[in-house]
């Protein structure tokens, strides 16, 4: 059993003032009698059992003490590591602009339709899925992040109320991603009043939008998967799982690409609420596989085009060394596609390090392992060209567009136990005090970096909504597997570095048209896009195929990288529902427990009478 | 508190002329002989030299000549001398608890003690008896001269009126203490509470000593039945120890249960020992004490 919030356990501090209070309580009558002989007679008579008796006597001063200590225990958050199954995260992000004040025939503002149809949406979700809601107003914010609670979700929708501004859909459905990657089988909902003006609009991709304020026929792709056939392994066989989310019928063309070939198309007819299943047989191999959905009368082009591979996903495996490393693990658990692990400080084996990616919270290996390292509060590593922390002393200023720090008001973490350090020459400052960083980030020795130097496992930080967002930015920003860094924009031209695994010996790009290119490790692998289309990275350890991502290129869009295997399409129903072990709160039972005590101890108290 | 009677103060629980006209015609009971042939105001077993003709027996060399009855002699020509009763006087100590707890009741047990006392003080003066007395409490405390005659009277209500209650309860060893002082053995009448553990060893102690002994147990209600529903701290009038109980009506049924059963200790350990038991409350007539409980119990008659 661990406790998340320890400090609470002074709390118990207050039976000293029970016992002051039982010492120096009033009495109510004071009685002169001749003796007291008979009276310890009588006593004497009834209390055969001394100590049984005594536990009669003090049996209400007893019932206080242990309700104050169970107080404390409750205060203290008590959890238990279980096993839980875990849904795929869900992310729902309202659209608050002012144009969702606007009301329609039947004289509802938008935004109540909106927050009725999200209600309806999170009401019929599974009871595993965590939910993350996001408003979409000037500044977006995170109002619950990866929450089981339906009722605080249901709270907090009926409270969302239009602002008087524009709303910045781009950020917010940013940070949904954050916390329910649609590719990793999450599922985000945008609950808006705009359907975008433009499939091609990379701003959607794979969000499920739902529109409010007129009926519209939406026609989306609802998943794309190819694999190989089983009878013949040459051949790849895509299916494509197409609805209609609007109200009215469509006629659709649904077209599969498989690389650069031309596409395959088929016409279907949906009616409104549809749902359809198309399987492609015979598609040649290739790199990469594209499904676009066309329909004339389509509101919402967004959720028209998917990507798929026939890669296997890659698990990122995480390991967290220190001696507070649950709440870090229960965040990064709570990301797709990622396992998570506590290790104990005294536990951590070097020659044994076989993760992906480690988190040392405050604790200084000796050799950096082949894998992406965050450093949390470190001791001075001159290895990294780090220094000794110094105390931040004042407010400090984010850099704009840290991927670290999307979608994360800085405000929210700072607190006294920050530490500071001088910027050493491979990292980027994404939190700066004066001339030192509270958080910085780069590559060093070929390994992803990150030091965090404010303090992740105070009182209160692990229930604060930024703090799953920033792990989650942290995972997407250090996942080894990705050779292009999160947000990397791709031009013809303009060769882009990439970043193999630290245990990778050797890199093959794979451009749209089937030519290759290697890198062998040390060697710079870069990634030079000239033509649309899906460029593939593949890395290697010896002749072993360590991963394959999938980078898409399109000019006017933005880059989007897949890892490899990944099916990425508007409300991707893929099961990624995990089973993890995560801490179970025991709090409310404590808490009944504390609260049967002080009802017990008032009906002694105030019905049971008896020699004390 | 006081009234005047023959020119004396006398305290307010001193018998009044018509409890003492009462009592004018009792006497405190002795069941046997103590062996003290001055002369006295009872009559005795043993014979002796007062005026009340008992028998004849014949001369023998020593008698009194005095005695030989001469018209016996004119007519058989044999020496008879006569036999007379012997009067004997009876020795009676009367003791009286001023312990703390004496003090207790409405009124206080102490005032009932003294005025059972007093009207027993009176009886026995008047009696021609003996009276002795003394003060209990944490030892022996002050003490009346054996006295005779109704001459004493008010000195022994005097000595009953200085007693103030104070001080734990040491019956025991006040007892041994009194037996101490080789007073003839008599009738003695102990007046008190009883509330100490040592009380059935004191009781004792007098009876080995030849007294005939009388236990006067003055209770008050408030003692016997408690009546209090809430918490409360009770404080022990001796000693000055606090005891804390929460009222309710188990605890009180215990209590009087537990009075119950001390007193009715106390009655067997009594009358093992021939001693009489008279349980009263303090709060009850003195003449109800004297003239009938008393009486039932065989103390006076």
């Amino acid at each position: 059993m661990t406790w998340a919030a320890p400090l609470a356990f002074a709390w118990a501090g207050l039976t000293l003032a029970v016992l002051a209070f039982f010492l120096l309580r009033p009495r109510r009558q004071r009685l002169v009698v001749a003796s007291l002989f008979v009276w310890r007679r009588t006593i004497r008579a009834r209390a055969d059992d001394t100590w049984l008796a005594w536990l009669r006597r003090h049996s209400v001063l007893l019932l206080q003490l242990l309700a104050v200590v169970v107080f404390a225990l409750v205060l203290a958050r008590p959890e238990r590591l279980a096993t839980v199954e875990l849904g795929p995260p869900v992310a729902l992000v309202m659209d608050v602009s002012a144009s969702m004040a606007m009301a329609d025939g039947d004289g509802r503002q938008r935004i109540e339709l909106a927050r009725a149809e999200a209600a309806a949406f999170v009401n019929s979700l599974e009871d595993e899925r965590r939910v993350s809601l996001i408003t979409a107003g000037a500044v977006p914010r995170t109002l619950a992040a990866q929450t089981s609670d339906r009722g605080e979700v249901t709270r907090l929708l009926s409270g969302i109320r239009a602002e008087a501004s524009h709303g910045r859909l781009d950020a917010a459905l940013d940070m949904a991603r954050s916390l329910a990657n649609p590719a990793a089988g999450g599922i985000v909902a945008l609950f808006t009043d705009q359907p975008p003006a433009e499939a091609s609009d990379p701003v959607y991709a794979g969000v499920r939008t739902v529109v409010v304020g007129e009926p519209a026929p939406n026609v989306a792709l609802a998943s794309f998967q190819v694999r190989r056939r089983l009878d013949d392994r040459d051949a790849v066989q895509g299916v494509v799982a197409v609805r209609n989310d609007g109200t009215a019928g469509a006629v659709a063309e649904v077209l599969v690409s498989a690389g650069r070939g031309s596409p395959t198309s088929r016409a279907i007819e949906l009616a409104a609420g549809a749902r359809e299943i198309l399987v492609f047989d015979d598609l040649p191999a290739a790199p990469g596989y594209q499904a676009e959905v066309r329909a004339p009368d389509d509101r919402l082009p967004t959720d028209d085009l998917a990507f798929a591979s026939l890669a296997e996903p890659s698990e990122l495996s995480v390991v967290v060394v220190g001696n507070e490393p649950w709440p870090i693990v229960r965040a990064l658990q709570a990301v797709p596609a990622v396992t998570a692990q506590a290790i104990a400080v005294d536990s951590y084996d070097q020659a044994n390090s076989s993760a992906d990616f480690y988190v040392f919270q405050g604790f200084t290996p000796e050799f950096l392992p082949p894998a992406s390292a965050v450093f949390v509060q470190p001791r001075a590593m001159p290895a990294l060209g780090l220094d000794s922390p110094a105390n931040a002393n004042t407010r400090p200023l984010a850099v704009a567009d840290s991927p670290l720090l999307k979608s994360i008001d800085v405000g929210d973490l700072v607190s006294d136990s920050d530490v500071t350090y001088a910027v050493p020459p491979w990292a980027q400052v994404d939190l700066s005090v004066g001339e030192r960083a509270l958080l910085a980030h780069g590559v060093v020795y070929g390994r992803r970096t990150a030091v965090i130097g404010f303090d992740v496992a105070g009182p209160g930080v692990t229930q604060a909504p930024w703090f799953p967002v920033f792990w989650s930015n942290v995972v997407r920003w250090a996942d080894p597997f990705a050779p292009l860094p999160d947000g990397a924009d791709l031009e013809p031209g303009r060769p882009a570095r990439l970043i193999p695994h630290p245990r990778a010996d050797r890199v093959a790009v794979t451009n749209p048209g089937g030519d290759s290119t290697e890198f062998t490790v040390p060697e710079p692998a870069v990634l030079e896009v000239t033509v649309p289309g899906v460029y593939t990275v593949r890395q290697f350890v010896g002749q072993d195929l360590m991963a394959q991502t999938s980078i898409e290129f399109a000019p006017g869009l933005a880059t989007r990288t897949v890892r490899g295997g990944d099916s990425a399409g508007p409300s991707a129903a893929v099961d990624s529902s995990q089973r993890i072990q995560d801490q179970t709160e025991l709090w409310p039972w404590l808490a009944v427990l504390a609260l049967a005590l002080v009802l017990v101890e008032w009906w002694i108290f105030h019905r049971v009478r008896g020699v004390r | 508190m006081t009234e005047r009677s023959a020119g004396t103060a006398l305290p307010a629980f001193a018998p009044d002329a018509a409890l003492r006209a009462k009592l004018a015609n009792l006497s405190l009971v002795s069941q046997r002989p103590h062996g003290h042939l001055h002369t006295g105001g009872r009559r005795s077993r043993a014979t002796g030299s007062s005026l009340e003709f008992a028998d004849h027996r014949s001369y023998s060399p020593g008698d009194d000549y005095r005695q030989i009855d001469w018209n016996i002699y004119a007519r058989t020509d044999e020496l008879f001398v006569k036999v007379r009763e012997s009067e004997e006087t009876l020795v009676v100590h009367l003791l009286l608890d001023v312990s703390g707890s004496m003090a207790s009741g409405a009124p206080a047990k102490l005032v009932a003690a003294q005025a059972v006392l007093a009207a027993l003080g009176w009886t026995a003066l008047a009696s021609r008896d003996v009276v002795a007395g003394a003060a209990l409490g944490n030892d022996l405390g002050e003490t009346f001269a054996p006295r005779q005659g109704e001459a004493y009277v008010a000195r022994l209500f005097e000595f009953l009126d200085r007693q103030r209650p104070s001080g734990e309860t040491g019956l025991s060893r006040a007892v041994t203490a009194y037996n101490a002082r080789a007073l003839p053995h008599g009738v003695a009448v102990l007046a008190s509470d009883l509330l100490a553990p040592d009380a059935p060893r004191a009781i004792g102690s007098l009876a080995q000593r030849g007294h005939e002994v009388t236990v006067i147990h003055v209770l008050d209600d408030e003692f016997v039945n408690p009546a209090f529903a809430d918490e409360v701290e009770l404080v022990d009038a001796e000693r000055g120890d606090a005891l804390e109980v929460l009222g309710d009506g188990d605890l009180l049924r215990a209590y009087r249960q537990a009075i119950g059963d001390w007193t009715s200790d106390l009655q067997r350990f009594c009358h093992r020992r021939h001693v009489r038991y008279v349980p009263i409350r303090s709060n009850w007539p003195v003449e109800d004490i004297v003239l009938r409980r008393l009486r039932e119990h065989g103390t006076l008659a």
